[in-house]
């Protein structure tokens, strides 16, 4: 019996943040956040329009899918989506039915072969290992529901038991910590994140001892000291946010200095690739790395579960059918496949036309420059949507970092969001290393000092630290011309980036989104390649 | 290893100014040479802290990775001699 080569796979997380990716010989040519197509927020799983779409993108039909892999069937039960939405969203799912032996798929009448929820953490690292240019390397993946580490030779990807669980575990007290001040783990962390600088003890405290594992007694140790921040109408501790990160970039700093020298004695590259939703942690992981001995660190975009159909399908086309690993380029990897024809865009323009002032400019970067330089907040439209949650200069809203106040005009009036979360630069990547001790950064995932602060105030965390996306030309033409614009007028190498969307709304994914967005905050424009947008009477 | 009663001058005064930033950005009244930076309470903002006072101090452009590598005065004051060396040469 001749056994048909497999040349298209079809992944879909069913997880929060569900996705869909298709992969054909080895390359990604769909990729669906459903999020993004839904306007609900970590929207879990996948629709029928989903499907469809993620298909059509790469210009295949169900009948062209070769095998198919369902992710994270089994954990996705997790209280938050419930919690966000008031139902779980199960019933917008297309509909599949397995046999019995979970080998067979069924869709829209079509039986594929299939793989059902294959290691959560596993795909999480595949993620990132099979998308580095590393021909081996450590892998790391860790989220809330554990903290696990691989070895990746070349095209396969194995498993390490070091029993990390048993002792990390600042991963869950991140997700306590979240749920108790902002309601919700999965939405939470990044504001955890972002308040923890504000509870720094100023004298000396002792830290909370490294055997400390019960949330209960975290929280009473934070309250022995507390920091009050007012949010809205709540008042939180900022010190139980500091703890939980001080614990975290301990903890990471033990997992690295384990996983270097483990590394060495196996013959493996002395490099890391980094996954799962605590990956995001950039002040974490840079801390880490800095003293750990691995040479160099990659990320995937999408650190979190809307990476993991990526990485479960790039792993079943390397690792289990034995395919050679190929190269991955930053474009490639961080903007989506779907972009939108001059046809759509002037639908949604004409659609709001009563309410919207349109002009045709030849030189939109230069004159978005001169915009931003001169206090404008612009909204930056351009290409196929971001993967993964960062805006990375196709689904941007733009302003100047020279600007002290800008931080809580755009907080307060633009994403509507509470007032301490801190803003990250896009900086050209070959004056990044002058601004910031660091480049290459293209996804937005390290984090560095700011060397010279009072310059771009705006950009600057409490802390000093910034969150940074290097921008090169080749990975985006318009938006690295527009920044070195930027600097021509100002001297200052990058411009303040933060993503399309307003509070409890998905990244804008269609230029209707956008216009919408325009029409719904106090955005001054909306530009749109050659097309500057603003609100009639505005 | 430099024993205390070999070290120059110059080594025993960049120990003492390393230790002075140590213990005004840990807030700390005194802190040993051998004491770990992690279990004397350091976090991302310290170890920024520190760098960014050591590079005042030396004159030389530093990477959180120096005091990550060399977490402890004595070594972190080793590796600042080192890096002053390497640029007087």
């Amino acid at each position: 019996m001749s056994v048909e080569r497999v040349r298209t796979i079809l992944s879909v997380n069913f997880n929060h943040d569900g996705s869909a990716v298709v992969l054909s010989e080895g390359r990604i040519r769909g990729y669906v956040n459903t999020e993004r197509f839904s306007r609900i927020k970590k929207h879990p799983g996948l629709r029928a329009a989903d499907l469809a779409e993620v298909l059509d993108q790469a210009g295949v039909e169900l009948a062209d899918v070769d095998h198919v892999l369902l992710c994270n069937l089994h954990n996705m039960d997790s209280p938050d989506v419930v919690r966000l939405h008031g139902s779980d969203l199960k019933d917008t799912w297309f509909e599949f039915w397995l046999n019995q032996r979970n080998t067979e798929v069924r869709i829209d009448g079509r039986r594929i072969p299939c793989t059902v929820n294959p290691d959560h953490h596993l795909i999480h690292a595949a993620t990132a290992y099979f998308t580095s240019p590393f021909e081996s390397g450590a892998a790391l993946a860790i989220d809330p529901t554990g903290c696990r580490a691989f070895l990746g030779r070349d095209n396969k990807l194995f498993p390490l038991r070091r029993d990390y669980d048993k002792w990390f575990n600042a991963n869950f007290g991140y997700c306590s910590v979240s749920e108790l001040m902002f309601g919700s783990s999965i939405v939470g962390a990044g504001k955890v994140m972002g308040l923890s600088p504000y509870g720094r003890p100023t004298g000396e405290v002792e830290p909370p001892p490294d055997s400390m594992v019960d949330f209960e007694e975290l929280v009473r140790f934070a309250d022995r000291d507390p920091v009050p921040v007012q949010v809205g109408d709540r008042t939180l501790n900022a010190a139980l946010a500091y703890y939980i990160q001080l614990g975290l970039e301990r903890q990471m700093v033990r997992l690295f200095t384990d996983l270097a020298p483990l590394c060495r004695r196996n013959g493996i590259n002395p490099d890391i690739c980094l996954s799962g939703g605590t990956a995001l942690n950039a002040i974490a992981t840079q801390l880490a790395f800095a003293g750990s001995g691995f040479e160099r660190i990659h990320f995937h975009p999408a650190c979190g579960d809307d990476g993991t159909a990526i990485g479960a399908a790039l792993w079943y086309w390397h690792h289990v059918l034995g395919n050679p690993r190929l190269p991955h380029d930053n474009a490639g990897l961080m903007y989506s496949v779907r972009t939108y024809d001059q046809r759509a865009v002037d639908r949604a323009l004409t659609a709001h036309a009563d309410r919207l002032v349109v002009e045709s400019v030849p030189d939109y970067v230069g004159k978005t420059a001169e915009l931003l330089a001169g206090g404008a907040v612009v909204g930056w439209w351009d290409g196929a949507s971001e993967v993964g949650p960062r805006a990375l200069g196709h689904r941007s809203i733009l302003a100047d970092p020279r600007d002290p106040t800008m931080r809580d005009r755009l907080n307060s009036r633009v994403k509507f969001r509470e007032h301490f979360r801190p803003f990250a630069p896009s900086v050209l990547n070959e004056r990044a290393t002058e601004w910031f001790g660091l480049c290459d950064s293209p996804f937005m995932l390290r984090a560095a000092p700011v060397q010279r602060a009072s310059e771009v105030p705006a950009i600057t965390h409490i802390d000093g630290t910034s969150r940074l996306q290097t921008v090169s030309r080749v990975d985006n033409p318009a938006f690295y011309d527009l920044i070195a614009a930027f600097e021509d007028r100002t001297g200052i190498p990058m411009v303040l980036n933060t993503s399309l969307n307003t509070k409890g709304e998905p990244i804008v994914e269609t230029p209707d989104d956008a216009v919408r967005t325009l029409l719904g905050c106090e955005l001054d424009y909306l530009v749109l390649p050659h097309t500057l947008v603003s609100r009639r009477g505005a | 290893m430099v024993r205390g009663w070999l070290r120059s001058r110059r080594q025993r005064r960049l120990l003492d100014e390393v230790t002075a930033i140590w213990c005004e950005v840990l807030g700390r009244e005194h802190v040993g040479p051998h004491e770990d930076f992690l279990e004397l309470g350091g976090d991302s903002v310290a170890a920024i802290q520190i760098i960014s006072r050591a590079e005042e101090l030396t004159g030389a452009e530093l990477s959180i990775q120096l005091l990550m590598e060399n977490r402890t005065v004595a070594a972190m004051a080793g590796e600042l001699e080192r890096v002053l060396a390497g640029e007087a040469t």
